[in-house]
């Protein structure tokens, strides 16, 4: 930028930019159903081998949009965001799963609840105390009079791997770890099978968070529909954030 | 900290400090398609620019001085630079 704000770090990172766009919790999910655990056999025929999930719900202001969601990096757990639906207009569904206990096949046999939280974009102006920082357009790139803004502690990694980051209170992450998939149209005589390794951030330590794949396998006979190709591994950025302070 | 900015909320918690190590800024979403125009951002020269969905490097350069990021597939993408 020309002009405006931008405060870095010590380190030469950039903390606030006043061309970004400052990203707010909006909320806790609260479980609506689940943990379900994982079901089936891997060998066994349709429907195949299922891993378990649960499910959240945040309602939020609907001007706070668009979202994306967090997710409590466990010890000794694996964990990631499956998925998110919108209910309605401030509203949305989060799929997630947190699982450990890992069988032969690498199906977590245990899955629990986990915390979920919610993030989204301020679009509407602050009122009353505090400080604000515009964009060059008038819309509001950080609001610092509201708690919880997004500030990431770490990136991480892309690949497989350990991931060092700086100390934090209660590790959280944000992002999608990608995942990787595996059609096979000719399992039988009208069959066929998905498998599903997803990405997932693990942890068995303070300083470090690893990525894993749990397993996700689906068999499905000819009354089922076909969806899904054969897939490259696909792997994506998120984020470490400090979990300490959010509701 | 030696200088710097920090925030607390009413609760006394810190809710801000600018010594805090970060892995980026958020700078908004972007939705693009195939083949569109590159997305131009000269506010950021300098500064490395990276995506939280589904990602590759190789869609983002530096010839400009500042990033430049060309759409390889359409999708909504929250941006970042760092």
């Amino acid at each position: 930028m020309s002009y405006g704000l931008q405060i870095k770090n010590p380190g030469q990172q950039v903390v606030i930019n006043a061309s970004g766009r400052g990203l707010y919790c909006l909320g806790k999910g609260t479980l609506i159903s689940g943990p379900t655990q994982v079901s089936g056999l891997a060998t066994g025929s349709h429907p195949g081998r299922r891993s378990g999930s649960s499910v959240y719900r945040v309602t939020f202001d609907p001007t706070m949009t668009p979202v994306i969601a967090a997710i409590d990096v466990r010890q000794g757990f694996r964990s990631r965001i499956l998925g998110m639906s919108v209910v309605s207009a401030g509203q949305v569904n989060i799929s997630a799963y947190c699982g450990n206990a890992a069988d032969g096949d690498n199906f977590d046999t245990n899955q629990v609840a986990v915390d979920v939280w919610l993030f989204g974009f301020i679009n509407t102006m602050p009122s009353g105390y505090g400080l604000a920082i515009y964009r060059a357009d008038g819309s509001v790139a950080y609001d610092l009079t509201k708690p919880n803004i997004l500030l990431p502690r770490s990136r991480l990694s892309t690949q497989f791997g350990n991931v060092t980051f700086p100390g934090v209170t209660r590790t959280v992450a944000i992002g999608n770890p990608g995942g990787f998939r595996q059609f096979d149209r000719f399992v039988s005589a009208n069959s066929w099978s998905l498998l599903k390794q997803q990405y997932a951030w693990g942890r068995n330590d303070t300083s470090f968070l690893k990525l894993f794949y749990s397993t996700q396998q689906f068999r499905y006979n000819n009354t089922e529909p076909q969806y899904g190709n054969e897939g490259a591994d696909d792997f994506s950025n998120g984020f470490i954030i400090e979990g300490a302070g959010l509701p | 900290m030696s200088h710097g900015l920090r925030i607390w909320d009413a609760a006394g918690n810190l809710s801000f400090d600018s010594d805090l190590a970060t892995g980026g800024v958020c700078i908004g979403e972007f939705t693009v398609s195939i083949g569109s125009a590159p997305l131009l951002f000269p506010d950021y020269p300098g500064l490395e620019l990276f995506g939280l969905n589904t990602w590759d490097a190789n869609w983002v350069d530096y010839a400009l001085g500042y990033p430049r990021f060309t759409p390889v597939v359409s999708g909504n993408f929250l941006l970042f630079v760092s």
